[in-house]
Formats: structure tokens, sequence, C-alpha cells
């Protein structure tokens, strides 16, 4: 038995949920049976999934199955997801040579003619319970099994999907009772009582029931169709015929929407009626055209005098198309429609995956999260206490749930930071200077051995997206940094113009090979003298390879927090080793590790931006207050027309400090002048140090200057020079 | 046991240097050179010496990977979670993604050596199931 509704329904062997429940005398859905997952009718709720096609699902003991509302949508499920990380359905990766979607004849004869050309064959076919609902670029098909889902790999794919019947458009077509050639015959032979059954067009094989003449007018009944009228199209006299069941045969079309979505790819084929001709169907003039959207003849009739005469506009217009059965109902009476205006068939709407219903379960099946990165370090971490939150494509430490002391550690004493993430790059080769030249705003060739230098990174048309190092190692070699959320894009960046621009240089990405660990605050190197770093420790913007703690660094020194601050880049191999050298060693300087969260605190207080976060997608450096980071003297650079063309410009915004009483403003807390909008705030804190909010903002120009009283949140904000903290440095 | 436990961290040269030069390096005794890229060669293990004939060469020590060895045993369910087909022929390399994470791999007779971004290792790992399957 199942249980259809409160209602115990027998089964026999081989029987689909549809035909259970029709042979137990009830018919819950109106419209016009397929029985061949075409249609929307036949959709229940099974097991607490909803959009389930009745007619392709196999009847088995104790299935729980309720018909949609008549009115509405299903309600959605209320149960609780599976565990992060668990997948509630299983998927599989199938490499073969041929796909065949379909088993009828051509399907078949498809499958056994590859066969026979030696290749390796996967078959699908809904009714055997591998159902092909999405064919993307590869080829790829992605299949729903019994056992879950399936993505096929494959060199051809043969789309064999047969043929699917018309349906009737007109007034009543929406009562219960009425089926199609096929579902009739198809019923009938499982045993299924159709009654006094009245056929229209082509009748069904193998069922007794009456033809009846003419051309369909409507069907007519109280919820349950009880007559069929015809007409004479002779005469204009119309016949009516009493029923019990109404099957319709009116032709057939091409069941091509997978072949839709195959189209173009290559080795995708489609053979057999899914590459056949539509049985052009009449104009439709009364009666529900989709019964997804519940679109009328009138409505169709609405659009197109609105102005909506294509086909693709008519469906955004109706939302035709666009419901449970994804146009296999309407659309070809929507397209005899928009042909009857005077032109010719257009071709189908655009197919796009997935050809039918699915759970989010199931289209996540066999699609993994992008991953996120672990430094080496992150163990490390966990041990201390950090909370660890993503960041720019990596697990970091936020905090480890003591801000207080990782900030005064910066501050007073020594803290250290893993900042392993961040983009690292070695630069080589003969055009290495000329090369980067042309990638940065600022001289290079300068550079000097051993010395560092900040840069911008600018696009072709004169944006900041990103910012870093060039340290000079060599004549002809550099190590260049990247912010650590830019750095893939950055790589892309650097190699695409070297073969742009036919410069000989060797580009390497050592962002996960080298480890690197801020050591930073006033007594960051008494600690790393205690290391063996007495004496070589290099100056500000300075760097030199030495061992710490025995461990091969190169160790430069700049500063993001405000504070002495020495970043030592390692093999990853060696974190664990130095990291724990750190801590022991300055275990009586009180060194404790910061998190984000500090940092964020940090870099702010002393005025330093964080692109992506304080710049926006059209930051010119002169609109960040950069403009010292460029260097209009030099012959070209990528962004240099575009830099001296708004820089004749009057400047429409420019990106301020700012501060307020009390607890600091949001990201993206809303600055007024006299009322109006003014700008956003990009970046806000809490100054330990200065006990007052502090914050970056974007001020935009008022009557050409950036004058007036600026308040965000109805507090007054006071314009301040940057930095916030130690202007002296 | 067929299937590795965990990955561990590679110890290996990388080599970025003109494509001429990289086709002259010789295969180290009992090592393994994996070309990446035309210009981007890895040398397992990590020779004591190598000669490049680039004077602009960078040659680096390369801890950003982790690898591991799986039997030919494993393969099948590999495979199972890859969107590409392995190679049929032995010795190959290949690159691609494993379960959603990009992998080198080194088809040889016994099996293969799966090497994974370091900072992805874990990823992978629990992706196949590494730890659960030793338990």
């Amino acid at each position: 038995m199942i249980d259809f509704e409160g209602t115990q329904v027998p089964f026999e062997e081989g029987d689909t949920v549809l035909t259970a429940v029709l042979r137990a005398g009830l018919w819950p859905w109106g419209g016009c049976l397929c029985s061949e997952g075409d249609c929307p009718y036949c959709l229940v709720t099974l097991e607490g999934v909803s959009y389930v096609r009745a007619c392709r699902t196999p009847a088995v003991e104790g299935l729980k199955v309720a018909p949609h509302p008549s009115g509405g949508y299903p309600a959605l499920p209320s149960s609780t997801p599976p565990p992060t990380g668990e997948s509630a359905v299983g998927f599989e990766m199938v490499h073969c040579d041929t796909v065949v979607i379909g088993q009828g004849r051509s399907g078949r004869k498809a499958a056994a003619e590859a066969r026979e050309r030696g290749r390796r064959v996967v078959t699908l076919e809904a009714r055997a319970g591998r159902e092909a609902v999405g064919v993307y670029p590869g080829p790829e098909v992605v299949a729903r099994t019994r056992d879950g889902m399936a993505r096929i790999f494959s060199a051809e794919v043969v789309v064999a999907t047969g043929s699917v019947e018309l349906q009737p458009v007109c007034p009543g077509n929406q009562l219960t009772g009425i089926l199609t050639r096929r579902a009739a015959e198809r019923l009938a032979a499982s045993g299924v009582d159709l009654g006094r059954a009245v056929s229209v067009g082509r009748p069904p094989e193998g069922v007794d029931c009456q033809p009846a003449r003419g051309r369909l007018v409507r069907f007519e009944g109280e919820g349950t169709v009880e007559r069929v009228v015809t007409v004479d199209d002779g005469t204009g006299a119309e016949r009516t015929y009493s029923c019990d069941t109404a099957v319709v045969g009116l032709g057939s079309g091409p069941r091509d929407t997978l072949a839709r979505m195959a189209h173009g790819l290559p080795g995708a084929s489609s053979v057999g009626s899914a590459a056949g001709c539509l049985d052009r169907p009449p104009v439709p003039e009364e009666g529900v055209v989709c019964p997804c959207s519940e679109v009328t003849a009138d409505d169709l009739r609405s659009v197109w005098n609105r102005g909506f005469r294509e086909l693709e506009l008519i469906k955004r217009s109706t939302l035709a198309g666009t419901g449970a059965c994804q146009g296999a109902v309407c659309m070809p009476h929507v397209r005899s429609f928009v042909a009857a205006g005077g032109q010719e068939l257009p071709p189908s709407f655009t197919a796009r995956p997935v050809v039918t219903q699915i759970t989010m379960g199931e289209a996540a099946a066999g699609w993994y999260h992008h991953p996120d990165r672990r430094t080496a370090l992150h163990d490390e971490h966990l041990a201390l206490g950090a909370r660890m939150e993503r960041s720019g494509g990596w697990l970091r430490p936020w905090t480890y749930e003591d801000a207080d002391r990782e900030y005064w550690a910066v501050r007073t004493g020594v803290s250290i930071c893993d900042v392993s993430t961040l983009g690292k790059f070695l630069v080589s080769g003969p055009d290495a200077d000329a090369f980067l030249e042309r990638i940065y705003p600022t001289t290079i060739t300068p550079l000097r051995p051993g010395r560092a230098k900040y840069v911008l990174a600018l696009d072709e048309r004169g944006y900041v997206f990103d910012d870093g190092l060039v340290c000079r190692e060599g004549a002809n070699r550099f190590l260049l940094t990247a912010t650590s959320a830019g750095a893939g894009h950055f790589e892309m960046w650097l190699r695409d113009w070297a073969e742009a621009w036919g410069m000989d240089v060797r580009i390497l990405d050592r962002t996960g090979s080298w480890g690197a660990i801020n050591v930073t605050g006033p007594l960051s190197g008494e600690l790393l003298s205690r290391l063996g770093a007495a004496d070589r420790l290099p100056p500000f913007m300075g760097h030199t390879d030495m061992e710490v703690a025995g461990v091969a660094c190169r160790v430069m020194r700049l500063s993001f927090t405000g504070e002495i601050s020495y970043e030592l880049h390692h093999q990853a191999s060696r974190s664990r080793d130095l990291w724990r050298a750190l801590m022991d060693s300055g275990a009586d300087l009180y060194v404790w590790p910061h998190g984000l969260e500090v940092l964020e605190e940090l870099r702010l207080e002393k005025g330093h931006i964080l692109v992506g976060v304080d710049s926006l997608p059209d930051s010119t450096p002169r609109r960040l207050g950069h403009g010292w980071a460029v260097r209009m003297d030099k012959a070209d650079f990528l962004g240099r027309l575009a830099v001296a063309r708004t820089s004749r410009m009057e400047l429409d915004k420019v990106l301020v400090g700012l501060e307020v009483d009390g607890d600091p403003p949001l990201q993206g807390a809303i600055l007024r002048v006299k009322g109006d909008y003014a700008g956003f705030v990009t970046s806000s804190t809490w100054s330990r140090v200065l006990g007052r909010s502090v914050m970056l903002a974007w001020l935009q120009a008022r009557d050409g200057g950036f004058g007036g009283d600026i308040m965000i949140d109805g507090r007054p904000a006071r314009r301040v020079a940057l930095p916030f903290y130690d202007p002296e440095g | 046991m067929s299937a590795p436990e965990r990955f561990e961290r590679l110890e290996a040269t990388r080599i970025v240097a003109a494509p001429g030069a990289l086709d002259e390096i010789d295969s180290p005794d009992g090592g393994r050179l994996l070309r990446l890229a035309p210009d981007d060669l890895l040398v397992l293990p990590p020779p004591e010496r190598v000669e490049v004939a680039d004077p602009y060469a960078i040659i680096e020590p390369e801890a950003g990977f982790s690898a591991a060895w799986f039997d030919r045993s494993e393969l099948a369910r590999l495979q199972a979670v890859s969107g590409w087909e392995f190679p049929v022929r032995c010795p190959e390399f290949a690159q691609g993604h494993l379960a959603g994470v990009p992998v080198k791999m080194l088809f040889d007779e016994g099996g293969v050596l799966v090497l994974v971004p370091a900072v992805l290792a874990h990823h992978l790992e629990e992706r196949l199931g590494l730890g659960e399957r030793a338990e």
C-alpha cells in the first residue's frame, strides 16, 4: 500500500504512483495527464519533497504521497539540512565515450552503433530511473539516478528523447479526466478503468473509446470532464459527446529541451523524433495555454497588443514556459500564436539546465565548495584558542579571544601575526626592471638591492586594484608582495602583461611555499636579537637574508601596525619552528599573537588603507590620497594616460579620516552634510590608544569643495589629517 | 592498507627558467622531473646541485606541496571524484582537480603520487576520507 493523502492505495509490481492512484479510482489531478513526465499536472509531494512527478515515481510499500494544493504552491520543506560537509545525495563521476539520452528505438539504435564503433557507451532512460537533467559544455551530462546524481563526461552526446504529445488548449482543459493518447494506452494497459472514453483526433490503440468527429472546441463538466464538444468546420455545427474520460491525440513535437541545451556543443547530436518537426497546433483562442504560470489565450493577446511580439518577450512578460514543465505544454501553442501574427514559426525558447525539478541536495551533489586555504600555522592558532574567520580565501585568526592583550602587546611590547597569506612573487630576467617599470606607477630602477618600496597596482583605467612592496634582491631580480585576497589575480596580471609586452622575465608565485610572520612592537628588535638577529636587522624599508632561530628567513622591515615591525619570510615547512621559537623566547616580554580584529584597529589608527575595503572600483591614487605613490615623470606605466586625464579633472570624492565621539559607526554608515548624502564609512574602529572612534570614509565634493559639517548617524564627525596615531612616526 | 592516512609536506626544488634550459636538465638518479609548465619544473627529491643554462633562472626550495602515494587499487575511487579521465599509459604526469581541489598526479605502474597545494591538503584529506579510512 501507498499512503495517498491518508488513503491506503494498493499497487502492483511495476506500478508508478500515478497508475496506482488512478487504478484505485482516485483522480486528484486536473489537466491533461501525459504520464510521460512532460506535463506539470501529476506533481506530488513525496516524503516531504515537492515537485515530484507521480508518473515517474515507482510505487513502493509505505510511500507517503500528497498532491500539490489546487491553488498556490506546496509548502517549503521544514526538514533539517544535513550537517555541513555531508551530502545527503550520493553522486558519481562517470567517464565514457558516448552518452545516449533516451532508450526508445532511436536511442537503442544509436547506442548499438556506438558500441560497434568500439565506443564506451552510457545510456540514460528516465523510465528506468536514469534521467538526464542537464547538458553542459564539455560535454557533460548531469543525470539523476536511483543512487543519487551522476556527472557523466564524454566525447559524444546523442539525444534520443523522442516526442512529446501536444496538449489541448480550449475551455475546460484544466478539468480532471483528460488524458493524452499515449497516456490512455499506457494506463488502460495497466488496468486503469477509463469508463466511457471519448477520443478527439488520433484515437488510442487498445483502448475501448468512442471517437469524436470534428475539431475540439471545449470540455465541459463540473470539476471533472463530462462532455467533449467538437465542431464541424464545414457546417459549423457543434457535437457533444458524454464521457467519463476524454482522450486527445492532437499530434506531437520533438522532446528536444536537452537537444537544444546541447546544441552547438562539440560531439552533440540528436536523433529520431527528438530531431523531428512540430505538428503545429491551431492558434490558441480560449483556455489555459500555460498551466504552470496560469497564462490564458487572452493573456497572450494582451501582451501582443502591448508590443511584446517575439517568443522570448512573450515568455518574459507572461512567464509562460517558466514553470514546472519548462514549456513542454505551452511552447508549441505560444510558437503557433506568434506565427499567426504574420511571422515564421519561431524557434523554441532558450533551453537551460535543469530540464526537470531537482532538489537542492541533488543540485549540490558532486559539487564541492571552494576550499579555504590554511597556513602552515593553522594548528598553532587553534592551540592558542584562536577563532578563525574566512578572509581573502584563507582561514585566518580573527582573535585569540583577548583583544586587549593582543592590542597592547603590539603597542607596548611585542606581538606576532601570521601573514603567510600575503601574495609573494619572484621576478627575474633581463627585462625585469623594464617590466616592473611598466607595471607600477613609481620608479623601480633606482631601487638598490636590499631596499624595498611601497607600490600601488593600477589597471589600464588608472584605478587602484592592489598594493604591496617591491624588494630588489639583485640585478634583474625582485620580490613582489600583493594583498592576500588579490594574490591570485595579481599573478595572472603579471603573466598576462609579460606575455603581451614580450618581456623576457621569469615569474614564480611563492605565496603557498613561503610562510611569513610579522614581529611587531617596540620590543620586536629585542626579541629577534635573542634569536640570532642582533646587529643585522635591516633599516626601515630594507630587507636582508639571515637565520632567525635557525630558520632561513628573508627579514623585511616595514610597518602596517604603526610600530616597528619585521616580516620574516621563510619556507612554510619551518613556520611552526619559527612561531614556537618566537613565542618561547618572548615569553618574558609577554609576547602574544594578534588576529585580524586587532590588526584592523592598528592599521586604521595609522591611516593605512586596505585595498578592496577602503578602495572602490574607481579609486584613483588621487582620490585615495595616494598621489605621492605615482611618478608622472615616468615615460609610461599601466594606467598612465588615465591618471593624466583624471588628474586634470576636478576631484569629486576623496578618502578622508574622520573621528566621532562614542562608539564607531558601522562600515557603510552614511555621511551627511546639511542633510544631504555626502559619502560613507569604509572602515571604523574604537581606538584604544586614542580613546575615540576613528574611521576612513569617502567624502563627496559639494559646491566644488569638501567643506561643511559632516554628520554620521546624527552625530557630528570631525575631519582629521592622517594618520590618527603617531603622526611623527 | 593501500590508502595513505594523510598528505605529507613535500620537499622539492622548483625551477622557473627559459623552456630550452629546462629541456636540458637530466632527471636525477631515482628522482623525478615534473614539468608544470613550459617554463616551470618541479624536481623530486631536491637535488644537491642542479645546473640550469639560464642565468636568470629562479631556483628555489619548494615547500608549497603536500603529497601522498595511492596504490593502483585506489585509482577507481579517485577517478570517481574526478571530472577528467586518468591517463591509461604510465608513466604519465597530469594536472587537474580531485574532489574540487587542484592536484598534480604522477601515474606510475604501481599507483599514483598525488601532489596538492599544502594550503589545501586538509580539504583533500577530508574529501577523500583518508583519516576515516585509516581508522
